[in-house]
């Protein structure tokens, strides 16, 4: 039988069990959804706190971009000015012009500035030959009669700013840098118009164009001088795209570490418009989860896992303690009405049998006169079989109290061989009547013991009058007390009819009686060899019986060692009532 | 009352609700010389000792009207002698026992045990003891 098996069958001794199950299951996946409940909103907290930071950060680059942006749009809206204030400007004046702001200095980030100036179309096409040039990075100076509208995407930012009004930012162009390494960059555009003309519609505008004042940026340099990294507190990589996609071809900045990161780890991107120009920026990192965020994530899983499965398994224990509770209380119910059931029965029936007892006692003993001869058997069988009734409903009411385990035993101080001589005496008419001797047989004067001085009154009187019973006229029964082993012993031998092996097992049964030539029974109280068994084991002590068939019988009581009294002292003799 | 020579005849007041029961110890009482008076409870019981002194009395538990421990307790109260009580009942229930033995009775036998022989035994001890 396994664990199951018996789980199973323990379950359905219980009502209501399965409800139980019901309930604690119940509880237990309403404890479970409230923890995945907890812990997916508390994900979803965190989730929005590193979505926060990422918006966070990513204002803060807006805001750098935008404002270092902004900065050289002022240097551009006055080189324009330098233009509208006269007919032509010359070299030197825009050198000093663009000199005096000492960008490389106080903000770096820039490639150059310069100036085209617009052709417009007569004998070839119309374009814009750079004509001034103020570079910061070493840039050679063929940059000088470049037309910026052979290149197509200079000259879409620049017709856009010519149409405008406004400064416009190319798309991502690649630009010749230092030593001959081409990187991606852009160019600021701001067109510049006839003086005094103040276009105001698009067309107005193409047609007082003069040039392009501009600035040109090399990516990585411009980014990386304008984004203040302090500002970035989790995520210090990123990448920066051109245009409103992710698109790798349209990669123009990235920080050293970008490679390190897995695809995962990367933020949504976010997308800055400035000067007519769309970047898309994406963050990395950081590499792991906040550890405080992780930690937190867990114990809430796991302890809300613990907390479900130990409330839901101590409702489940409690609900069932109580329920097996409740049952053991019906079961004591049940127990107690029928014990009471069969006590008030057996004492009523112990009335009419008494009454039986007493008219034919009457008559067997001469109080209704003479009695034949013909008549005293049937007499007698009567008397005998009303006996052995009367012992019946003792038997009863002994086991009825044994079973609901009310026998119990009150122990005191006796002299169990003075005990065994007064049981003697009592039955001293008995033996005489079948012509039987009753041997007494002490190794002491006096036998102290601490017992159930009733009890054990009744336990020797049944088993020496049943070796009375059990044996024939003349023979003899021998009561012998002693201790040996460090046991009291008390032997009750006979020299009757004996009792065969297999019978050994059914003697100490509830109402056992094992028939015989001599089951006639002469008065006697008795209890049952079964009580006699219970009353001795409530001493903690034994009855064993020696016996072979036509043998005669040995029935042994033994005593434990705590029974007995220091044997030295006297003591005194105990008032028998 | 003594006539000459022969012993005063021991009075015994027997009192038991089952008329059987009753009327058999009254046979055999009276049988071995014993005065006889009957009750069938405690009330009944009572009445006649104001009339009539027994030497001993045969008392049941289990009674209507006014049970044994009810009527030894009466007992106690009133300004009666000590009598010689025997209680003699079919329940042998260590309460009854006990509050017996504490109302005055001298004796508790059980009912289904004495035979009528036994039942004049102890009834001629309980007389011889003082």
């Amino acid at each position: 039988m396994n664990a199951f098996s018996l789980y199973k069958r323990h379950i359905k001794t219980i009502p209501g069990a399965k409800s139980y199950i019901l309930v604690a299951v119940a509880v237990l996946l309403l404890g479970l959804a409230v923890t995945f409940f907890s812990w997916y909103v508390d994900r979803q907290r965190t989730l929005e706190n590193k979505s926060a930071q990422v918006n966070e950060q990513a204002s803060a680059i807006r805001d750098d971009v935008v404002n270092r942006l902004n900065i050289y749009e002022q240097i551009l809206h006055g080189a324009s000015g330098l233009f509208d204030a006269s007919d032509s400007v010359t070299g030197e004046e825009w050198k000093k012009y663009i000199q005096q702001y000492d960008v490389n200095k106080t903000y770096p980030g820039i490639n150059g500035f310069g100036f085209a100036e617009y052709v417009p179309a007569g004998q070839g096409p119309e374009n814009a030959p750079i004509i001034y040039s103020e570079s910061y990075l070493n840039i050679p100076t063929t940059a000088i009669g470049f037309d910026i509208l052979s290149d197509p995407g200079r000259r879409a930012a620049a017709e856009k700013a010519r149409d405008s009004g406004e400064v416009i930012i190319s798309e991502g162009l690649v630009l010749a840098g230092n030593r001959q390494t081409f990187q991606p960059g852009f160019i600021m555009y701001a067109a510049v118009y006839g003086k005094d003309s103040r276009p105001k519609t698009p067309e107005e505008r193409r047609v007082n164009l003069r040039g392009y004042v501009f600035a040109g940026y090399r990516a990585a340099n411009f980014f990386s001088q304008a984004i203040n990294k302090t500002n970035l507190t989790a995520y210090s990589d990123l990448q920066i795209f051109d245009g409103m996609s992710t698109d790798k071809n349209k990669l123009l900045y990235q920080t050293n570490n970008f490679n390190k990161y897995d695809q995962n780890m990367l933020s949504q991107p976010f997308t800055i418009n400035s000067f007519g120009r769309d970047w898309t920026f994406r963050f990395a990192g950081p590499i792991e989860n906040n550890q405080a965020d992780t930690q937190r994530s867990n114990m809430i899983l796991i302890g809300g896992v613990t907390l479900s499965c130990a409330i839901a398994g101590f409702l489940f224990l409690i609900m069932l303690t109580r329920a097996r509770a409740i049952v053991y209380l019906k079961q004591d119910e049940a127990q107690q009405a029928k014990d009471d059931l069969l006590s008030l029965a057996s004492h009523q029936l112990r009335t009419p049998a008494t009454a039986v007892k007493q008219y034919l006692g009457m008559i067997l003993e001469g109080y209704t006169g003479k009695v034949n001869k013909k008549q005293l058997p049937s007499l007698q069988k009567a008397y005998s079989s009303n006996e052995r009734q009367l012992d019946t409903i003792n038997q009863i009411l002994y086991v009825a109290k044994a079973d609901a385990g009310r026998l119990s035993i009150n122990r005191n101080n006796f002299d169990i061989n003075f005990l065994i001589k007064d049981i003697a005496n009592d039955l001293s008419d008995t033996f005489e009547e079948n012509d039987q001797t009753l041997k007494i047989d002490q190794s002491r004067k006096k036998l102290k013991i601490f017992a159930d001085e009733a009890s054990l009154r009744m336990v020797v009187e049944n088993l020496v009058s049943n070796a009375s019973k059990y044996s024939n006229p003349g023979s003899a029964v021998t009561v012998k007390t002693g201790i040996k082993n460090q046991q009291i012993y008390i032997t009750i031998s006979d020299e009757g009819v004996g009792i065969a092996e297999e019978d050994y097992g059914k003697l100490f049964k509830k109402f056992s009686r094992i028939d015989n030539d001599l089951s006639l029974q002469v008065g006697g109280s008795g209890i049952g060899l079964y009580i006699d068994k219970v009353l001795i084991e409530l001493h903690g002590g034994n009855i064993e019986v020696d016996s072979k068939l036509g043998h005669g019988s040995t029935f042994t009581i033994y005593l434990p060692s705590g029974s007995a009294i220091n044997l030295t002292d006297g003591g005194k003799k105990n008032d028998p009532l | 009352m003594n006539k000459a020579g022969k012993p005063k005849k021991a009075q015994i007041l027997i009192v038991e609700d089952e008329t059987l029961l009753n009327e058999a110890y009254e046979t055999v009482l009276k049988h071995e010389g014993y005065g006889v008076h009957k009750a069938f409870n405690g009330e009944e019981a009572l009445e006649i000792l104001k009339k009539t002194t027994p030497d001993l009395i045969l008392l049941d538990l289990r009674m209507p009207k006014m049970d044994g421990l009810t009527f030894l307790s009466e007992l106690q109260k009133k300004d009666h002698p000590n009598y010689k009580i025997i209680v003699f009942s079919n329940y042998d229930v260590q309460k009854d026992i006990d509050s017996s033995f504490d109302l005055g009775a001298t004796h508790y036998v059980l009912k289904a045990y004495a035979s009528p022989k036994e039942l004049v035994r102890i009834v001629r001890n309980s007389l011889l003891d003082e």
